[in-house]
């Protein structure tokens, strides 16, 4: 019988890949945790008044929000449409109607900001929203 | 060999996502994430203020003899103490545990103190 007590090749692959895989645990614990405190930071806030909105223009695009993120629980039929998006955030934000960066940069931020913005988020991915952004209709 | 090139690939990725995690965290660390969790928590200005100078005690502590270091129990106790809404809100002390991670190098020192005790969930 052939017995070896030196580390084989496999042996060496499996260290660095479980090392690996640690150093990746380690990382998705800590992007858990950043992604909380960062969503208790109001960043779309913070992009809105980037983009140079008023509070008036805040409050209104969070409610449009609000009111998306409810009807995207709704029935199909009441769900929310890329055109009517893109148009709505241009109505409250008419200085950046045809600014895509600013349209990607709100669907992305919605997925760090409150829990009740990440179903939103997801939706906008599953409906492929970011791809349209730019597109002309 | 393909194997090899692929864990050569996944290491080099790894590498990059700790190179840059490690510079969301300093980047996080002077925003005061600790007070913006006190604050989303309900905590007035001075309830912070207790608990940030209870926390530097702590540390203060941790970094004499053995005999003085904190226990969990006196670090629940006290933080609820502060903080008496929050008794007993198992999400809100982890959170303030988890935080001291990404605070000021001091309060790593006492997080690091605190995931040796086994008072961290990891």
């Amino acid at each position: 019988m052939f017995r070896t007590d030196t580390p084989t090749i496999i042996d060496r692959v499996d260290e660095r890949l479980t090392d690996i895989e640690a150093r990746l645990a380690h990382i998705d614990m800590i992007q858990e945790l950043l992604l909380r405190l960062m969503s208790i930071m109001h960043p779309l806030s913070n992009v809105l008044a980037q983009y140079g909105a008023n509070s008036t223009q805040e409050r209104e695009l969070m409610q449009y929000l609000d009111e998306l993120a409810s009807k995207v629980r709704s029935l199909e039929r009441n769900r929310p449409s890329f055109d009517h998006f893109q148009e709505r955030i241009g109505e409250i934000m008419p200085t950046l109607r045809d600014d895509p960066e600013f349209l990607r940069l709100v669907i992305d931020t919605l997925r760090v900001d409150r829990a009740a913005y990440r179903e939103l988020f997801e939706y906008m991915i599953g409906q492929g929203w970011p791809g349209r952004i730019g597109a002309k209709a | 060999m393909e194997t090899n090139d692929r864990r050569d690939d996944l290491e080099a990725r790894v590498a990059q996502l700790e190179m840059m995690q490690d510079l969301l965290i300093r980047l996080i660390s002077i925003t005061n994430p600790l007070s913006n969790v006190l604050e989303q928590f309900g905590a007035t200005r001075t309830q912070e203020q207790e608990i940030l100078k209870f926390l530097d005690e702590l540390v203060e502590r941790i970094r004499g003899p053995e005999r003085n270091h904190p226990s969990r129990a006196h670090f629940e106790m006290h933080i609820a103490q502060i903080l008496p809404a929050l008794r007993g809100n198992r999400d809100f002390l982890q959170l303030l545990m988890d935080t001291l991670k990404v605070e000021r190098p001091a309060y790593r020192e006492l997080h690091e103190y605190m995931t040796a005790q086994g008072w961290v969930q990891t």
